[in-house]
């Protein structure tokens, strides 16, 4: 008699009410949880996750930083890689102008119709040398200043922007690369610069002077193979970026995996639980309805 | 000889009508929280001298016991103390993670737009679009972090108001208290129904400041906060709230230690609140040195070095930089189009977004474990709750039985009466 424990009418109430809500309480967590789609609504529910899941998820955004940076890096480069080819069809056309113009049966009057075409030649490579992207001279350095000017009281070309002046883009975390060339890289070299090249056999079609026409030709070569590696250090930026890139997408999609896997809820497991609970919480009406109206009353008559 | 029947069948009577009556009683507060059952000790009366030597003289009720269980109200107590402790200062400090409300809404989504936007400013430095979306970061994670202390700072001040309201609540009980011990004056000691009300407001009490109670043998009960008494005999002394430092209770005599509600609203305060606003300011202070060093590094288009990004003063944090030319993305004098210092504010993001990770981090674990000891002390509270109330509470099918054993006495009394009424019949026929 005395192992039996004793259960007094306000205790079973309290035990019914308690056991109603915990099991309430189980079946609104679940819910919570088949709703949002979430493992816990608040950091404190799952410390660690949370914190792992926020860690996760800043590196996520800091791709993003990089993509804007990669972006930019891809078209800068593309439009500096298109002006470089265009300037190298002119060096190719200046070449071929030297040449003619060295050729001793061309009379003074052709030299003069070549002296204007390597005239015309010159001032197109000035605008690709100032060629503007987004505002700003592309071949300048850090500068905002034109990439090249000429100097008419000193009849010298000066270039804007040291060598060292390089645009540089984050396009990975640890991952630094320069997205740009100067002028100066491009068109000079150390016996001198394309500009210079040009006004001088402008000057010696001028004269007639087919030795310093043969000299200028030794120049555009010299310069062109300058011209010739500074599009290949782009090509090979160009290529980083790309991989970088991705490399940054195959990142993104593991990260995303990660943090879904931290966060998010695995909804099948979810549903059935929220069934379990559902049918564990009816059970628990059922039964304390039924349980709390049977005394001994009901049998004493 | 029949005269002293009569008598015995009439205390039989009137004792079980006593009995009865308590049993009705006891049917009538089955719902009555903190009611204790109550019996009618019955006892052989003593005997009276007779012919034959010492003879029965029927039945009498002694007095009224109440069901009591000392051990379990210790437990009750004990227990309801630790759960009110921890489970108020488990609510609160959820408030104050509501507050920071991470990661949705909270600090680190500002930080992670204040590192765009100068990731992108360090792409195009000369862009004032990029150069205002840095302005409007910066002031977005001012702004949360005021926001953030402005709400920690209220929860405080009303958690300190809900103290002071339940020190006044726990002063009114013990005043009570010490009038109920004056009725344990009263001949034959302090009523069932009144003990009953005793013990609730002790149970009470006990929850609210975690005190602790004694019940002398003559009923009346002693209460004391860290040895000191606040119910001493028929005297209250009451608890008051000190304005400085805030939010702390203090007894006459001295400092004490609280458990139970107040306890828990005083840790709150003065420990759970504090130590996220310490810990936030820390992150903070940390924040604006690195930023405001790493501005300084660089030079605004007009030539001029970064100056501060952020002041913080009384607890009030303000972007110092109010144009978007004043902000200073290259690292070297005079280039336009040069945003290394801002990609180099935006670096680091790997150091300070980690420090404010690492706040939260301890933040929400610190909420966690509060949690979880509330969620223990809360489940031991409950069944001891549930484990004195079903020793103490009242039965009905118990009482029922009870009811039928004493009626059927009553009926054996009553049939008692009739007999003697016709032996003396019989007598008087004679």
């Amino acid at each position: 008699m005395s192992n039996v424990p004793r259960i007094s009418f306000l205790g079973a109430n309290q035990g019914a009410q308690l056991r109603l809500r915990q099991a309430y309480a189980r079946l609104d967590k679940a819910n919570q949880q088949v709703a949002t789609g979430r493992a816990y609504s608040r950091p404190s529910e799952n410390a660690s996750a949370a914190s792992r899941a926020a860690s996760v998820q800043d590196q996520l955004e800091q791709l993003n930083t990089f993509d804007r940076a990669i972006d930019d890096s891809r078209s800068r480069l593309a439009v500096a890689d298109t002006k470089i080819s265009q300037a190298m069809d002119l060096y190719q056309r200046a070449n071929e102008l030297a040449t003619q113009g060295a050729n001793s049966i061309n009379s003074p009057e052709s030299r003069k119709s070549i002296r204007e075409e390597v005239l015309q030649l010159r001032s197109e490579l000035e605008a690709i040398a100032n060629t503007t992207y987004l505002g700003a001279p592309i071949f300048a350095g850090l500068g905002s200043g034109s990439a090249v000017t000429f100097n008419a009281a000193t009849t010298a070309w000066s270039f804007n922007g040291a060598p060292t002046e390089r645009l540089s883009r984050r396009i990975g975390s640890a991952e630094v690369v320069d997205a740009s060339i100067t002028a100066g890289e491009l068109f000079s070299n150390g016996t001198g610069n394309i500009f210079g090249v040009l006004d001088q056999l402008a000057a010696d079609l001028g004269a007639d002077n087919t030795v310093g026409i043969r000299s200028s030709l030794t120049g555009i070569t010299s310069l062109r193979s300058t011209l010739s590696s500074g599009q290949a250090r782009l090509g090979a930026v160009l290529n980083r970026v790309e991989q970088a890139s991705s490399r940054n997408s195959a990142l993104k999609i593991s990260f995303s995996t990660e943090l879904a896997s931290l966060q998010d809820v695995d909804l099948s497991v979810a549903i059935t639980d929220q069934n379990r609970l559902n049918v564990a919480y009816q059970t628990a009406l059922g039964v304390t309805a039924k349980a709390s109206q049977q005394t001994l009353l009901d049998w004493l008559r | 000889m029949s005269s002293s029947a009569l008598s015995i069948a009439v205390s039989a009577l009137r004792a079980h009508t006593y009995a009865i009556e308590t049993t009705s009683h006891n049917i009538a507060n089955v719902s009555t929280p903190g009611y204790r059952r109550q019996r009618v000790d019955l006892r052989a009366a003593f005997p009276r001298e007779g012919a034959l030597g010492p003879m029965g003289a029927g039945v009498e009720a002694k007095s009224i016991t109440r069901a009591t269980d000392r051990l379990a109200d210790l437990r009750v107590r004990g227990s309801s103390a630790q759960a009110a402790y921890f489970g108020t200062r488990g609510t609160i400090m959820r408030q104050a993670e509501d507050i920071f409300g991470e990661p949705d809404q909270g600090i680190s989504k500002e930080l992670t737009a204040t590192w765009a936007a100068l990731s992108t400013l360090g792409v195009q430095p000369s862009d004032d679009a990029a150069r205002y979306e840095v302005l409007s970061s910066l002031q977005g994670f001012a702004s949360r972090v005021n926001q953030v202390r402005t709400g920690l700072d209220q929860l405080t001040a009303d958690a300190t108001q809900r103290l002071s309201t339940d020190i006044t609540e726990a002063n009114a009980i013990t005043a009570r208290l010490a009038e109920i011990n004056r009725f344990a004056r009263i001949p034959g000691g302090l009523p069932a129904d009144l003990a009953d009300e005793r013990d609730r407001a002790i149970d009470t009490l006990s929850a609210s400041i975690g005190a602790t109670a004694t019940i002398n043998d003559d009923g009346r009960v002693r209460v004391t906060l860290s040895g000191m008494a606040i119910v001493d005999e028929e005297r209250a002394i009451p608890l008051s709230v000190s304005s400085t430092p805030p939010g702390q209770v203090i007894h006459p005599s001295g400092p004490v230690k609280l458990s139970g509600t107040i306890g828990g609203l005083e840790t709150a305060i003065n420990t759970d609140i504090a130590s996220a606003r310490t810990q936030l300011d820390t992150f903070v202070a940390g924040f604006v040195t690195a930023m405001n060093t790493a501005h300084a590094a660089g030079f605004t288009p007009s030539g001029a070095p970064g100056g501060p990004l952020f002041t913080d003063v009384g607890g009030q944090l303000t972007v110092a930089v109010t144009q978007t030319t004043d902000l200073a993305a290259s690292d070297v004098l005079g280039q336009a189009q040069n945003g290394k210092n801002a990609d180099a504010l935006s670096q680091l993001r790997a150091t300070q977004g980690e420090a404010f990770r690492a706040t939260m981090t301890a933040l929400s674990g610190q909420v966690a474990g509060i949690g979880r000891s509330a969620d223990t002390a809360q489940s031991v509270a409950d069944s001891a709750s549930a484990q004195r109330e079903s020793d103490v509470g009242v039965n009905i099918d118990e009482e029922m039985t009870n009811l039928v054993g004493q009626q059927r006495s009553y009926d054996a009394a009553a049939r008692l009466v009739k007999v003697i009424d016709e032996m003396l019949q019989t007598l008087i026929q004679m």
